[in-house]
């Protein structure tokens, strides 16, 4: 399936050849980027209970990067630190650095507001705004004061082609999204993170709401907006991480115990806590 | 685990008894709910009964006075014209009033303060004492604030005059009052207005790069204002009905002319009501205009009522159904 | 605005919106994410309506102030409405100061400054007549000393020491002890009343009711909240006070304006606060108690009352607490109501004067600057007190039972929500 905007091709076309058959050569290639987000020996705190501890990584670009991990490990946590959604959260403390593209977001100086134009996110439950359809994935961009109206009407075009829900909604553009199902409204949720064109796509479990039709359709998604956003997922689900992802991260208790390549991950797991997690002995 | 330790009589998995502490308490329970609601039925369609027929368009287009300005008490001549339109001049001058410090306060609290802060406590806290604060207090307050206070103030220091013009009981002063009374029904039904828009969509709002006020204006306050709204509504229904905070800062007894700016006294239909009932010489002659104000007073209230619900629900139906516009 | 319906292929890669190509990033991010957070209009906006809602805080400390400004003289005891009991020479007139004829006169000495020595001549004989012909001892006592207020005094005629409020006459008496005791009994009487058909009702509505029935029965109840007081007040004065007039055979001083008239007049007032706070705390109980109850095998009566009511309790008290707060408040009601006789009589057939009744009536014919007039604000300043401790009390009881009905802190529910996702999450896999 092609998309029907490619990526702009900095990489001397490198781009346009990969094929998710070839995995282990692109994963070579992605290894050769430099990484989209580095994080530098983060430790999140609410209040007194310490979410995150001296977690370091690097999330690789034009990838996806999957999270997993045992209940309360902390894997949101810093989804949401990558964001700084965590801002919202009261007697929220953080320690250590997180550069995306080599600005450190912690810096006092950064503005969060403007660092979530260029990381998007989609949430666990899909919440589309009690307004059109149209209206909702023109959202950001008339927040964001990007483009004519004439431009924004393709744009929320291309973005709902991009998820597939165009053919599902073109006849009514003005009904109220939260009329749509459950599949549906994610999906939309999903345009409204990708119209204003995001640098990077973090997805808090996304499928977690939703039946296994509908959480196909998202992971079929995910495979092919890889190729223009770098994304990261959060999912308790392993046999999704397995499909989904190229790198997989495994937390547990807060630290990030383990992050390679998902084949790595699932074959050849170096710690005995992750080799117990992925064999269903814990979670 | 074996069949011995069954019981030997069949189990009683059908009946139901009639007299039990279930059935007895439930019942009393029952009878208090049903009598109050009895009691306030009762209430009403005993005011409309007495008053319905005295409510006729003459009697609300006629003057306090009578046509000849004289027998208040005189229910052949008298109406309540002069206070239907006190009453609503008061109530609509409340509402402008009250309602922009009552939403925005409610936006804070919900919105911007830290629920755990000192701050948002406090506000919160003076917020509930407010609402408990007696309302004659509030004349007192209103008086001595806005009368005696302010009002003479600008008379002496701005118009340096000594006939008062604004130091004294006046329609600004009773609406200002009625405004403090009513500040924590706006309040506290704006807060649940805005308690009731889902955190998810602020999420995704500000997960998108919109700043605080972007999200309450663009997505948060659409959702919220037919609750709002019903602030609103509550507010007037309270301030159309007080009468001891208006008693010192604004109605009063008898006025020749209606109201013609925000420093005049006016007559106002609860006070109307306590005049009557109290400074009547003969309460049995009087009685039918009693009841007629009476229920005036509370078809006004009614009326209002009505006027914003219509309202509410037509800003309900155009954010649940947006495909039919 | 509408979407336009361009085929695909006509859109040119630069017209993509918000798309930044990869080489241009770096220097674009080390521009925009060091932009000011909102702009200069956001702040002000962010910064007025933190100001505004500073005024609920403002008003409250108004009221405070403005209240006890004018009852400062009797708090500092600085009022004294003594007189002379001896005459003065109309010529004093002139030679005096305008303190001691203010006393002498009963005036004020702004009032007594605005007036010509003729017309204090004249004024002066007038007042040694009043005097000559009720030269009593007790016009020399300063009645409004704290003593005097609060204390029983044998006045002359009288053979044992009484309370009495009687602001108009001869001689001004202050006692508000009769008024305190007439607002306690009025708002006895009405707790009486309202407190269980209120909580009964509330907890039928809440737990015991078919959802259909609750739909009736509520807004009954609220509606009463809408009716005005002064209409609660009449209907006391001319329905109640008839349907209630056989009970006069159980009195021989039966007043048809009486205690128990107010009382259930009030009870109407009273009712709605009692019934919708409780009602509140009752729905708040999560309902994974009661279902608790219910899978053990008790019935839904059993359920409401061993699990939900005693979870709701300390609602339910602060319920009654407003409302003890509210009925001492009302005053139209009462002012229509309980017939107005300032008496310390216990019987419920007599008539009643509470506090704030005694200020709406008195107070426009009460001279500005008079102790009259300070001693109803003093009055009001008492009122104040009562209900503000009845409102923080209730508040502080709210705010404990809804921390430990949604359990600790936002910080900490967050991660709770996200363990037990977690769990709902894992459990599938």
């Amino acid at each position: 399936m092609s998309t029907p905007v490619q990526t702009y091709d900095a990489d001397s076309g490198q781009a346009k050849s990969y094929t998710l058959a070839s995995a282990p050569d692109e994963t070579a290639r992605q290894a050769a980027l430099p990484p989209i987000i580095q994080v530098e020996h983060l430790s999140l705190f609410y209040g007194r209970h310490q979410a995150l501890n001296d977690v370091t990584m690097q999330i690789p670009r034009q990838a996806v990067t999957a999270f997993i991990g045992p209940s309360g490990c902390g894997k949101s946590s810093l989804l949401r630190c990558f964001n700084r959604m965590n801002d919202f959260i009261p007697k929220t403390r953080v320690t250590g650095r997180v550069f995306f593209q080599n600005q450190d977001i912690y810096d006092q100086q950064i503005n969060p507001i403007r660092l979530r134009r260029y990381i998007g996110m989609v949430f666990q439950r899909s919440n589309p705004f009690p307004q059109s359809i149209f209206d909702n994935v023109a959202f950001g961009l008339r927040l964001h004061r990007l483009g004519t109206p004439q431009e924004i009407g393709q744009q929320v075009e291309i973005c709902l082609q991009k998820v597939g829900l165009w053919e599902e909604v073109k006849d009514r553009l003005k009904m109220n999204a939260v009329n749509l199902s459950g599949g549906q409204q994610q999906r939309l949720c999903l345009a409204r993170a990708i119209s204003i064109n995001p640098q990077v796509l973090l997805m808090d479990e996304p499928a977690s709401a939703l039946d296994p039709v509908a959480t196909a359709k998202i992971e079929e998604l995910i495979l092919n907006l890889k190729q223009d956003y770098t994304i990261v997922i959060v999912t308790h689900n392993m046999q999704q991480a397995g499909r989904v992802s190229d790198y997989t991260a495994f937390f547990y208790m807060g630290q990030l115990v383990e992050f390679d390549a998902k084949e790595n991950i699932f074959s050849s797991p170096k710690e005995e806590a992750t080799e117990a997690y992925i064999n269903g002995r814990f979670g | 685990m074996s069949s011995a330790y069954l019981p030997e009589t069949k189990l009683d998995l059908f009946s139901v008894p009639i007299f039990s502490r279930t059935t007895i308490g439930t019942a009393i329970f029952r009878s208090a709910a049903f009598f109050l609601a009895g009691v306030v039925f009762l209430i009403v369609a005993y005011v409309l009964s007495e008053g319905w027929r005295g409510l006729t368009p003459g009697f609300i287009f006629t003057r306090a006075g009578g046509s000849n300005g004289e027998g208040m008490f005189d229910p052949e001549h008298s109406g309540v014209f002069d206070m239907v339109v006190g009453t609503v001049l008061l109530v609509f001058l409340m509402t402008i009033l009250v309602m922009p410090v009552g939403i925005i306060t409610g936006i804070f609290l919900n919105e911007f303060a830290d629920s755990r802060s000192w701050t948002s406590r406090i506000i919160r806290s003076s917020i509930n004492n407010l609402a408990g604060v007696p309302s004659i207090i509030f004349g007192l307050f209103g008086l001595g604030l806005f009368v005696l206070t302010i009002g003479s103030g600008i008379d002496a220091y701005i118009l340096q005059t000594k006939n008062p013009v604004w130091g004294k009981p006046s329609l600004i002063w009773a609406a200002l009052t009625l405004a403090v009374l009513t500040l924590p029904v706006v309040v506290v039904s704006t807060e649940q207005a805005l308690r009731a828009v889902p955190t998810s969509i602020r999420d995704a709002a500000l997960g998108m790069g919109a700043t605080k006020l972007q999200t309450l204006w663009k997505i948060v306050l659409p959702q919220a204002s037919a609750g709002i709204l019903t602030g609103g509504i509550l507010a007037v229904s309270r301030g159309a009905g007080e009468v001891a905070p208006i008693m010192f800062t604004g109605a009063v007894y008898y006025m020749k002319n209606l109201p013609q700016g925000l420093t005049d006294p006016f007559m106002e239909l609860g006070y109307h009501v306590y005049n009557m009932a109290t400074q009547s010489i003969n309460i049995d002659q009087v009685r039918p205009l009693l009841f007629s104000t009476v229920t005036t007073l509370l078809l006004l209230t009614f009326l209002l009522n009505a006027v914003a619900i219509f309202a509410r629900a037509r800003v309900r139906r155009r954010l649940q159904n947006l495909q039919h516009d | 605005m509408n979407p336009t319906t361009t085929s695909l292929p006509e859109l040119s890669r630069g017209t993509v919106l918000g798309f930044v190509p990869p080489q241009e990033l770096e220097k674009e991010l080390s521009v925009t994410l060091y932009e000011r957070p909102g702009s200069y209009l956001e702040n002000a906006i962010i910064r007025g309506i933190t100001l505004i809602s500073y005024s609920a805080i403002a008003a409250v400390l108004l009221i405070f102030i403005f209240i006890a400004k004018e009852s400062l003289p009797v708090l500092l005891q600085q009022t004294d409405n003594s007189r002379s009991g001896l005459t003065m020479k109309p010529e004093d007139a002139v030679n005096k100061s305008p303190a001691e004829l203010a006393v002498f006169l009963q005036l004020t000495e702004s009032q007594v400054a605005r007036l010509s020595p003729d017309v204090l001549q004249q004024l002066i004989v007038s007042r040694n007549e009043e005097l000559k012909a009720g030269n009593s001892p007790d016009s020399k006592l300063n009645t409004t000393t704290w003593g005097m207020m609060f204390l029983p005094y044998q006045w002359e005629g009288y053979n044992m020491p009484v309370f009495i409020w009687q602001p108009i006459g001869n001689i001004e008496k202050y006692n508000v002890i009769p008024l305190i005791f007439g607002s306690l009994k009025i708002t006895f009487i009405a707790l009486l009343f309202a407190m269980p058909l209120s909580l009964m009702a509330a907890t039928y509505v809440s737990q015991l009711a078919r959802p259909e029935t609750r739909e009736v029965i509520k807004p009954f109840i609220e509606l009463l909240a809408g009716v005005p007081s002064v209409v609660l007040g009449f209907l006391g004065l001319t329905g109640l006070s008839v349907l209630l007039g056989p009970l006069h055979i159980f009195d021989s001083h039966y007043t048809p304006l009486n205690a128990l008239v107010a009382g259930m007049a009030l009870a109407l007032a009273v009712i709605p606060v009692i019934f919708t706070i409780a009602e509140d705390a009752i729905t708040a109980v999560p309902v994974t108690h009661k279902r608790a109850a219910l899978a053990i095998g008790a019935t839904n009566w059993h359920a409401t009352m061993r699990v939900v009511v005693p979870a709701a309790m300390p609602g339910i008290f602060a319920a009654v607490v407003l409302g003890f707060a509210r009925a001492i408040g009302e005053t139209m009601v009462v002012l229509l109501a309980s017939g107005n006789a300032a008496t310390l009589d216990l019987s419920i057939f007599q008539s009643a004067r509470t506090l704030t009744a005694t200020i709406a009536a008195e107070l426009n014919e009460a001279a500005q600057d008079s102790a009259h007039y300070h001693i109803l604000f003093f009055i009001g300043t008492m009122l104040f007190f009562i209900t503000f401790l009845g409102n923080i009390l209730a508040d502080i009881i709210l705010q404990r039972l809804k921390s430990r009905l949604e359990g600790s802190t936002a910080a900490e529910a967050h991660r709770l929500a996200e363990q037990a996702e977690t769990q709902l999450g894992s459990s599938v896999v």
